[in-house]
């Protein structure tokens, strides 16, 4: 149980940091480059490590929400067939030991019933399940950006919650 | 904008071509997952380079001598090096840069291609020299081109930015110069006329129909299809709305493909673009893909009252403007919608799948960027349910 793998990682960050990098080659730019990114994913990765298991697990109950609400499937076999292969992956996620692993199984499943529906759903039901499917990819998008906030690519930040926050459920 | 749905409801017509996509891409797309079985990817040493140089010249008949090899920052797509070269050569290439090919990328593109499209612009816009290209990768095992070295810089120097020139900021002297001179650059790309232009490994779509929304569309998805780990149902609602919702296009031109901010030289003293750059993209389309593309929020930032700033240095709404005054063309807004949502579309689909299979397997030189990269998801499935809301009501 001991080191803490935060204790073990922000050793290595600060030893990067503070030993190997300044003796790289600052005429090797691909080298010095890619040690940037290095340090900023280590940092990120500290940041996030006490809370992947919570913040996967949110994702995951969301996910398994919606799928529950969904309406009945109505139309053709490929509508039929890929709800009823979404509500067997279900199934087996009930107590999942990988709540990642999980979500994009489950996820699978759902773009499945996505594209089915576009072939053969009875319209008013696809249109149902599109919003269903978008109203979560809005709160999952959010939940993502501030994931990821850390990566300096988010062109709103600072409208995004902490991560600790998101992670709360705030 | 008459859209596929409408044009199924007027007229029965063959259902859609999911497969339609142009060869050469395809091709390409499916080597690379060959290409992927051989392993993880060794970044060449400038030793390597300089000894397959010789190799490269003497195989094109060049009589010269490539020496003083390093390798050049930035980019996050190809390995690129740069050289000098001693001989009986134009002097456009004493110095040259090498763009190879990783085993694997962010995109898969052709160099063939890029070498067709830099010599049909030549001298309409300005882009750096071909010297030479081998396209199948037969003299350094990767596909790769050389071009004649332009000098420039792709920020200010006094910028910071992030990696491949995204979120540069502009000075208000230097940035009004420049945008004249980039919107009039994609007004001149998009007058070529590509049937006189050598674009060998080029399909051009048919004018009056969806041929070419549906090859991008048809394109990404394949992407997808094959390199794809992680689920993303936005992903594929977007696939299904895109498909539902194809443009027709009536005159095709030639497209840049990634015409952004990191993607051109210029010289800030002179306060002038001195090289277009990253053509691997280059297509034949639609003029509102490149229009489409500018939109995206990772390209510009908002300013202090939130008005969205392409590359820090103009509006959308002054593109659209400058666009159609040179060039005659009428943006259709429900068209540029869709071109937008495309654009989010191809995106994610580089960072969420090409980008994560490549460092999941180590095949890329830069595998740390490009999972990094990945990251870049979140921000564009945010754009991506902004433009769909509003569709699914």
């Amino acid at each position: 149980m001991t080191p803490d793998p935060i204790i073990r990682l922000a050793s290595v960050v600060q030893t990067l940091e503070h030993v190997v990098v300044p003796a790289v080659d600052s005429g090797n730019l691909l080298a010095v480059e890619q040690c940037g990114v290095v340090l900023a994913q280590l940092r990120m990765l500290e940041r996030h490590m006490p809370l992947i298991g919570a913040y996967h697990a949110l994702c995951l109950t969301d996910l398994l929400a919606v799928v529950a609400a969904l309406p009945p499937v109505e139309g053709g076999p490929a509508a039929v067939g890929a709800r009823r292969e979404l509500a067997g992956v279900c199934a087996q996620v009930d107590d999942p030991a990988d709540p990642r692993l999980a979500f994009h199984r489950v996820g699978r499943a759902l773009e499945g019933l996505v594209r089915a529906m576009a072939q053969d759903g009875e319209p008013a039901v696809r249109r149902a399940i599109d919003a269903a499917v978008l109203a979560f990819s809005i709160r999952q998008a959010r939940r993502a950006r501030s994931w990821f906030q850390d990566a300096g690519f988010d062109h709103d930040a600072d409208s995004l919650p902490t991560v600790e926050a998101m992670v709360a459920g705030n | 904008m008459q859209t596929q749905a409408q044009r199924l409801a007027q007229e029965p017509v063959a259902a859609i071509d999911r497969d339609a996509i142009e060869p050469r891409l395809l091709e390409i797309l499916l080597a690379k997952q060959e290409r992927r079985k051989l392993g993880p990817y060794i970044p060449r040493t400038a030793a390597d380079i300089a000894e397959g140089l010789s190799v490269l010249f003497a195989r094109e008949g060049i009589a010269a001598r490539a020496w003083g090899v390093r390798r050049m920052g930035g980019g996050a797509s190809k390995e690129q090096f740069v050289f000098d070269v001693e001989g009986e050569i134009d002097p456009a290439f004493a110095r040259c840069v090498l763009r190879m090919d990783p085993r694997e990328g962010i995109i898969e593109t052709c160099r063939r291609r890029e070498a067709q499209v830099l010599r049909a612009v030549a001298g309409v816009v300005p882009v750096p020299p071909v010297l030479t290209e081998d396209g199948d990768g037969e003299t350094m095992g990767q596909p790769l081109m050389v071009t004649g070295f332009v000098g420039g810089v792709t920020k200010p120097s006094d910028s910071g930015a992030g990696p491949s020139g995204l979120k540069a900021r502009f000075g208000e002297s230097l940035g009004a110069a420049l945008t004249s001179q980039f919107i009039g650059h994609l007004a001149a790309i998009h007058a070529v006329d590509y049937r006189a232009a050598g674009l060998d490994d080029f399909v051009v779509p048919r004018p009056e129909t969806t041929d070419a929304a549906l090859w991008q569309v048809n394109y990404w998805t394949r992407v997808r299809a094959l390199e794809e780990t992680d689920s993303l149902p936005l992903l594929t609602l977007a696939e299904t709305w895109l498909y539902d919702h194809l443009p027709v296009c009536e005159q095709p031109v030639l497209l840049h493909g990634d015409y952004r901010v990191g993607n051109f030289l210029f010289d800030e003293d002179r306060q002038e673009i001195t090289a277009l750059l990253d053509w691997e993209l280059t297509h034949i389309g639609d003029f509102h893909e490149d229009l489409a593309y500018s939109f995206e929020p990772l390209f510009g930032h908002r300013d202090a009252d939130g008005v969205f700033h392409v590359g820090s240095m103009f509006t959308t709404e002054h593109l659209i403007s400058r666009y159609e005054a040179l060039t005659g063309r009428t943006v259709n807004p429900a068209t540029l919608h869709w071109y937008r949502v495309l654009t989010s579309y191809k995106l994610i689909a580089m960072n969420h799948c090409s980008s994560i299979i490549a460092a999941r397997d180590g095949t890329n030189h830069q595998n740390a960027l490009l999972a990094f990269l990945a990251s870049c998801t979140a921000g564009m499935s945010g754009t991506l349910c902004e433009l769909l809301s509003g569709e699914m009501a």
